[in-house]
Order: structure tokens, then C-alpha cells, then sequence
């Protein structure tokens, strides 16, 4: 686990991948506001947490505009190793 | 500027006022029902019999495309499941592509595709769809079928049917399908573990060669699409997959019984009963009383403000739910009533479902019900027709139901137009109470007593659904358990050998009635073997027993009669506190079930002795004596309620069944150790 997460802070993800990630977010954002109720939940939580209703025909521009270098940043960012809770569950001593 | 500022409070003015009109006690009304605009199906059909509907929708950039072979049922007899495992390894790979590189494809696009024994499935955003529909098209016309996967999936399914062995809603359901449908109906066979093992790669293949074909197919594409290029799409995809002659198989149509029967089977893992009451109908969908058969089971039980939910849920509380099912099909539809039940109210629940249906048959439903069926109804219709596959559903039934082209833009409109007449007819016509089955699988030990008392004759199956014998109505006796241990754990539950036997004497004052007239019975014992009982009425004595140790007798009303050399030497033989304590030189007799716990028996004697196998407390006891006539008469002693008194247990409910007498007696003091003396049996 350690070496994926170090290996997503060195180097680029492929092309591929990347492109892959587009896909689904796409394929998610565009399903998500299929019904009335998947439109009204997009509205509350995009009002909710960003003030912004408006979100809902815009935010799937903020993920096309991700580049590869700002997903390596995050990681960076955010997955550090003092920042970690390792949980271990054993089995009870017998 | 000052204008729009303006405004702007104008419109906040306005909208607090709305706000101040809004009365949140009383339920917004509805308004009117929507009309239904589901967009108009385009159709053609290929050279090879596939016939293609195409459904335009721009509100979102997204198409999905479902293809419905639609074939006659077949019975697959020995080799039951070749079809569904057939299914499973469809789009493993295909002569064009890997299965590994066929996943990774459809994952790359963010978009689904499936397959099944009859169909396929594929969704995707508009920009990727002529790239899925080719995959799926793939699929579906150049499928391999390897020795590798085959193996894998018969591994899958024989682990999948064995971890089902003690199901008992599995089981339950297949033996319901068997029985309803008969053995060599296709829905009424089953896959088993032999049938498995019967399944080659050869059968699969052959199976794929001979049914996955386009003749009696529909290929249902719905979303942005311009039907044109679509046409022209499915044309260059699925012109070239080849037609078969596909074998249509005759087979007997299924029968409801004459009379209804319970039909069940044993599982004697089951911590509770599914009861289904099941009849076969002919209900298919674009009948006239299709409508009503759907609100008259809305009605019965389609949910959880419906009857059978209401009665034996909320009001009964046997089950988490009980609900109905009305299923239309163009061979053979069903009506079923069901609920999963606590054991020990098997009985009271087949009882009271009955008691639904054949009150919906008998009485007409009131007007409001019958309309908060319908606004259920056109509710949900309304929330489905969004759905791109509720769309491509509608278009697809029309095509194989043959329905006008208005069939679902009139559904609210046909929905609104039944009566309350035409419920109750359609609940007689469909839900055949009378002429059902009841299937009930449950525990045979803690259920088969309350059926057989109702008046349905019960014939047995076993878990594949053949005819078989009644169960064994008592369970083994574990190893090592003895009359012996058995008092010994009562002794233990009640407080230990050292606390009773500490036990010298003992005064009970229990109370009861007697049509309506209250009795008051004393109990008084001394150890060893001294005991005196008293009954009475306002003061006055009615009965008394009395023995000292070497003689006694029992009065009744002023009669004062001794006791007989036999009695006495009885009397002797028991211990007047704790009489249990002689019983472990009794015999074990055998374990049963009792008000939904497993009961120990004991003979001691002219008695048979109860004790709860968890908690070990005695619970009745059964006296046989000779009666006046000569008969046999059982005199049974129910004990419950165990409440400590200076460390041990006792019962303070005493329920004594004489005759067609209940006496149910409530106790109501108990003293140890004191306020008895020898004076008291005399």
C-alpha cells in the first residue's frame, strides 16, 4: 500500500488512467442528476456546502480542468505518513 | 440600480408573506396529475427477425441500449440451469477480444455492459455509446465459451446452491415453484447440485447456439441519439448475427388444487415459518381488469400501509411483514400472499391472511382505500417514467404484449377509472384463498401441532419437493443426559442443592376465580414429607388434603374421608416441599417442543414431568389418573413466573386444568421457614 501511494506521489499517472478517471467522473456527474430527486439532492448540497446552485451545470468543468501534476500534488499534499491512523484488528487470544 | 434593488426586496416581501400563508399542520394537497409524455418509439426490423425500437431522449447526453431475446420457456430437465449458467459466461471473451481486455475497455469509458442467458445490457455517456454497442454487439454475436471459465462458474454455482441448503426462504421459494407449476414445467424446475454436474461446455455451447439467437429478439435503444445514425449503427452491428431455428417445447399447464391444502416442508433449522398461499392465474398485462387486480392487491397487501401488514404486523406482531403479489405473465401468472413468521403463530397467520383474502372477495374496499391505492400507484408510475429503462420497459412491452401505441400514456387515466366493483371482482377472480396452496416451510416439531388442528388436509415434502412422510414430531436426546441430571440442573436453576436444602417449611397463599368467584388456596409443607392443601371460598373451607408424615386425609365441604393404605404410602414416597427431588429415579422420557422452547419429559410414576431444556425451571406437569368412569384423565399443572424467596426460586403463577376447569392461580405470599408447625397437619 505504502510503495502505490508513494508511487502516486512521484510520478504522473499514465495517460490512460487518466483519461479513465475522466470517463467516470463524467459518467457519474450525468447519472447522478438523471431524476428529480438526484437533482434536487445536487442542488441542496451544492447550496449547502458551496453556496452555489449553479454548480450543476459548472462542476463538471472543475474536473475536466484537473491536470495530471495537481492529482500528484494532492497526493503529496494530503497522504502523508504522520497524518495516518493504522488500525490492526486481531483475533481475540484464545 | 434603484429598480433592481427594489425589486429584489419586493420579491423578499412577497416571499415571506407566501411564507406566513403556509400552513404546516395540514398535508399539502397534490395537484393534478401530470401527463405522462414517454417520447415516441421508433421501430424496424432487421433481415434476421430482430426487431429494433428506438426511444429519443436529449435530456441528458447519456444512451442505453437493452436487448430482450424473447423466446419461448423451455424445460431444461436434466441438465436444469444450463441456461442461467450459460448466461453467466457470456461476455468472457470473445473471438475478437480477451475477457481481461473486453473489462478493461468498458472501464476506460465509464460505462456498463452485461449479459444475460435472454439479453444483453449496455449504458454509456452519448460520446462512448457507438464504441459500447459495439462491444455488446460482440458479446452477443461471438461469445467463447472456455474450459477455464466454465469450470470456474460450475464451481460458483455448487458453492452457491450448497451455501442454500439450509435456506429456508430459498428453499421454501423452489419447492412453492415445483408444486405450483409441476415438475416438468419451466418454472417449475429447479437447479440442483445433480443437475449441475449434468452441464457440460458442450451444453452451454450448445445452448448459446441454439437459443442466443436474433429471431424472436428486441433490441431497445433509448437517449440522445439521432435515430438515423443510430439505425445505421445497428444496422453495420447486428445485421450479420446469424438466425436459428429455435425449438419451441410444449408443456403442461399448471393447475390450481381443488381445495386448498398446506404443503409442507421440514427444516428443522428454522427459526421461523415462510408461509406463501399461492394460486396460478391468467392475468396478462392489457387485460381489461388488469388494473384492477393491481389495486386490489395495492389493497391487500402491496406495502406497508396495506391490510396484511396492518393486521399481522402492526396489530398481530407475528412478522416483519406480510405482503401480496399479483404477476402477470403470458403463460402462467401467480397471485401469492406471504410472511415469515415466529414459529409458534405458524398457524394463527395462515389464518389470518385467509381471513384478508377472503375478506377483499367478500366485502367491498372503501372508496378511500381504494383511492390512496391509486394515487400509490400513479406515484410511483410517475417517479418511474424518468428512468431510461422504465422507457425502454414500455417500449418493449407494448412490442410483446401487443398493446395500443397509448397503452402507458393512459395508464393514470385507466388506473383512476376502476371501481370498487371492479376490485372485488378481479380479488375473486384472482386470489383463490379456498383453491390454494399454503406452502409452509417451518420447523415440523414447533409448528405441525397447531396446523394439524386447523381444518387443511397437510401433505409433506422434502426440500426438493418430493412427497414424503410426517416429521419426527420429538428430538433427539442429547448424550449423557440422564433423569439425574435433569433435577439436577432444576435443583441448580432454582438455587442450589445447599439453599433448598435449607428449605424446612413452607406457607404459599395463592389466589384465583372461578366463575367469577374468588378462591384462595393454602399451601402449607414441612420436610420430609408433610403437606396440607386448602381451598376456600369467602372464608369457608371448601377442600381440604392434609398428611402428617404417616396418615392423612381429604375433606371436602364438611365430608371427611381417610386416606387409604395406597395414598398414604404415595404420600410418603413424595417430598412435600421440593417433590422433584424423587423424580430423578424416574425414567426420560423423551424432548418436545412446547409454546415455542424445548420441554425435557420425565415420567415419575402416574405423572409426566416438563422442564424447560435452557433454563431447566419446571414448566407443567401432567397427572394421570383414573377418572370416575374408569377413563383416563390428564390433569395438567402449568408453572411459570419463578420469583426468588430467601434465595430460591419458586412459581408464582400455578395453572391447574380439571376437567373443563381452568384454575389459574396467582401466588401471592410464600414464606420459608416460618409459621409452620406440626399442628398444621393434623
Amino acid at each position: 500500500m505504502d510503495e502505490e501511494i508513494v508511487k502516486i506521489q512521484t510520478d504522473l499517472i499514465s495517460e490512460k488512467a487518466f483519461q479513465k478517471l475522466q470517463n467516470q467522473f463524467e459518467n457519474n456527474y450525468v447519472n447522478s442528476n438523471a431524476s428529480v430527486v438526484g437533482i434536487a439532492g445536487s442542488l441542496a448540497s451544492y447550496h449547502v456546502m458551496y453556496g452555489d446552485t449553479n454548480l450543476i451545470n459548472s462542476e463538471i468543468e472543475i474536473y475536466r480542468s484537473v491536470t495530471r501534476e495537481e492529482i500528484r500534488n494532492v497526493a503529496n499534499k494530503y497522504l502523508n505518513n504522520n497524518q495516518r491512523l493504522i488500525l490492526e484488528y486481531l483475533p481475540k487470544k484464545k | 440600480m434603484k429598480t433592481k434593488i427594489l425589486s429584489i426586496i419586493a420579491i423578499i416581501a412577497m416571499s415571506f408573506a407566501a411564507n406566513a400563508q403556509i400552513d404546516r399542520s395540514t398535508m399539502p394537497t397534490p395537484g393534478p396529475d401530470p401527463v405522462v409524455k414517454l417520447g415516441t418509439a421508433e421501430k424496424f426490423s432487421l433481415e434476421n427477425g430482430l426487431t429494433v425500437i428506438m426511444v429519443e431522449n436529449h435530456k441528458l447526453p447519456r444512451v442505453s441500449a437493452t436487448l430482450r431475446i424473447d423466446n419461448q420457456p423451455y424445460f431444461e430437465g436434466e441438465i436444469a440451469g444450463v441456461s442461467s449458467m450459460m448466461g453467466s459466461l457470456l461476455g468472457r471473451g470473445t473471438i475478437n477480444i480477451t475477457k481481461d481486455a473486453f473489462n478493461e475497455k468498458v472501464d476506460f469509458l465509464g460505462a456498463s455492459v452485461g449479459f444475460f442467458s435472454t439479453g444483453a445490457s449496455a449504458r454509456s455517456l452519448k460520446k462512448y455509446f457507438t464504441e459500447v454497442l459495439g462491444l455488446m454487439a460482440d458479446g452477443v454475436k461471438n461469445s467463447e465459451f472456455n474450459q477455464e471459465e466454465f469450470d470456474k462458474e460450475k464451481e460458483v454455482t455448487l458453492e452457491n446452491l450448497k451455501a442454500d441448503e439450509k435456506n429456508i426462504p430459498a428453499i421454501a421459494s423452489r419447492v412453492e415453484g415445483l408444486l405450483v407449476y409441476g415438475k416438468k414445467h419451466p418454472f417449475g424446475e429447479f437447479t440442483s447440485k445433480k443437475s449441475v454436474n449434468n452441464i457440460t461446455l458442450e451444453a452451454v455451447k450448445n445452448n448459446f447456439n441454439t437459443y442466443y439467437k436474433p429471431n424472436n429478439g428486441y433490441l431497445i435503444i433509448v437517449g440522445d441519439i439521432n435515430p438515423k445514425e443510430t439505425k445505421k449503427l445497428v444496422k453495420s452491428l447486428f445485421a450479420d448475427w446469424k438466425k436459428g431455428e429455435i425449438p419451441v417445447s410444449d408443456f403442461p399447464k399448471p393447475e390450481n388444487v381443488s381445495t386448498a391444502e398446506i404443503n409442507f416442508v421440514n427444516m428443522s433449522n428454522a427459526n421461523q415459518s415462510e408461509i406463501s398461499i399461492v394460486n396460478t392465474i391468467d392475468l396478462t398485462l392489457g387485460d381489461t381488469d388488469y388494473y384492477a387486480a393491481l389495486l386490489a392487491n395495492k389493497i391487500l397487501g402491496g406495502g406497508g400501509s396495506a391490510r396484511l401488514f396492518q393486521n399481522l404486523r402492526e396489530d398481530k406482531a407475528y412478522t416483519y411483514g406480510s405482503y401480496s403479489r399479483v404477476s402477470q405473465n403470458r403463460q402462467t401468472g401467480v397471485f401469492k400472499a406471504t410472511a415469515g413468521v415466529r414459529n409458534v403463530v405458524t398457524d394463527s397467520a395462515i389464518v389470518e391472511i385467509q381471513k384478508e383474502i377472503n375478506k377483499i372477495r367478500y366485502q367491498k374496499v372503501s372508496s378511500k382505500e381504494l383511492q390512496d391505492a391509486k394515487e400509490e400507484y400513479i406515484g410511483g408510475f410517475v417517479m418511474d417514467v424518468q428512468k431510461p429503462a422504465t422507457a425502454a420497459n414500455y417500449a418493449l412491452n407494448i412490442a410483446l404484449y401487443n398493446l395500443p401505441e397509448d397503452f402507458y400514456a393512459n395508464y393514470i387515466k385507466n388506473i383512476n377509472s376502476v371501481t370498487v366493483a371492479d376490485v372485488q371482482n378481479a380479488a375473486i377472480k384472482y386470489f383463490k384463498g379456498d383453491k390454494a396452496r399454503i406452502m409452509v416451510t417451518g420447523k415440523g416439531i414447533d409448528v405441525l401441532k397447531n396446523l394439524e388442528k386447523t381444518d387443511y388436509v397437510i401433505k409433506y415434502f422434502d426440500v426438493e419437493g418430493n412427497p414424503t412422510e410426517k416429521p419426527a414430531m420429538t428430538l433427539p436426546i442429547p448424550e449423557g443426559m440422564t433423569a439425574e441430571t435433569v433435577i439436577n440442573k432444576y435443583i441448580a436453576a432454582i438455587g442450589g442443592e445447599e439453599k433448598v436444602m435449607a428449605v424446612k417449611t413452607t406457607i404459599t397463599i395463592a389466589n384465583a376465580t372461578i366463575q367469577g368467584t374468588p378462591l384462595v388456596m393454602t399451601m402449607k409443607a414441612a420436610a420430609p414429607n408433610k403437606s396440607s392443601q386448602e381451598i376456600s371460598v369467602m372464608g369457608n373451607t371448601m377442600q381440604k388434603t392434609v398428611f402428617n408424615g404417616t396418615t392423612g386425609y381429604a375433606s371436602s365441604r364438611g365430608q371427611k374421608k381417610e386416606m387409604t393404605a395406597e395414598e398414604i404410602a404415595k404420600a410418603k414416597g413424595k417430598s412435600g416441599i421440593f417433590k422433584d427431588l424423587a423424580y430423578a429415579a424416574g425414567e426420560l422420557l423423551r424432548i418436545e417442543p412446547l409454546e415455542g422452547k424445548n420441554a425435557i419429559v420425565l415420567k415419575y410414576k402416574d405423572s409426566e414431568v416438563y422442564y424447560d431444556m435452557t433454563s431447566g425451571l419446571k414448566v407443567k406437569e401432567v397427572k394421570t389418573s383414573k377418572g370416575p368412569d374408569g377413563k383416563e384423565v390428564k390433569t395438567p399443572t402449568i408453572y411459570a413466573d419463578y420469583k426468588e424467596v430467601n434465595g430460591v426460586k419458586f412459581p408464582h403463577s400455578i395453572g391447574i386444568k380439571s376437567g373443563p376447569m381452568n384454575l389459574d392461580f396467582v401466588v401471592k405470599e410464600i414464606k420459608v421457614n416460618e409459621g409452620v408447625s406440626d399442628a398444621d397437619f393434623e
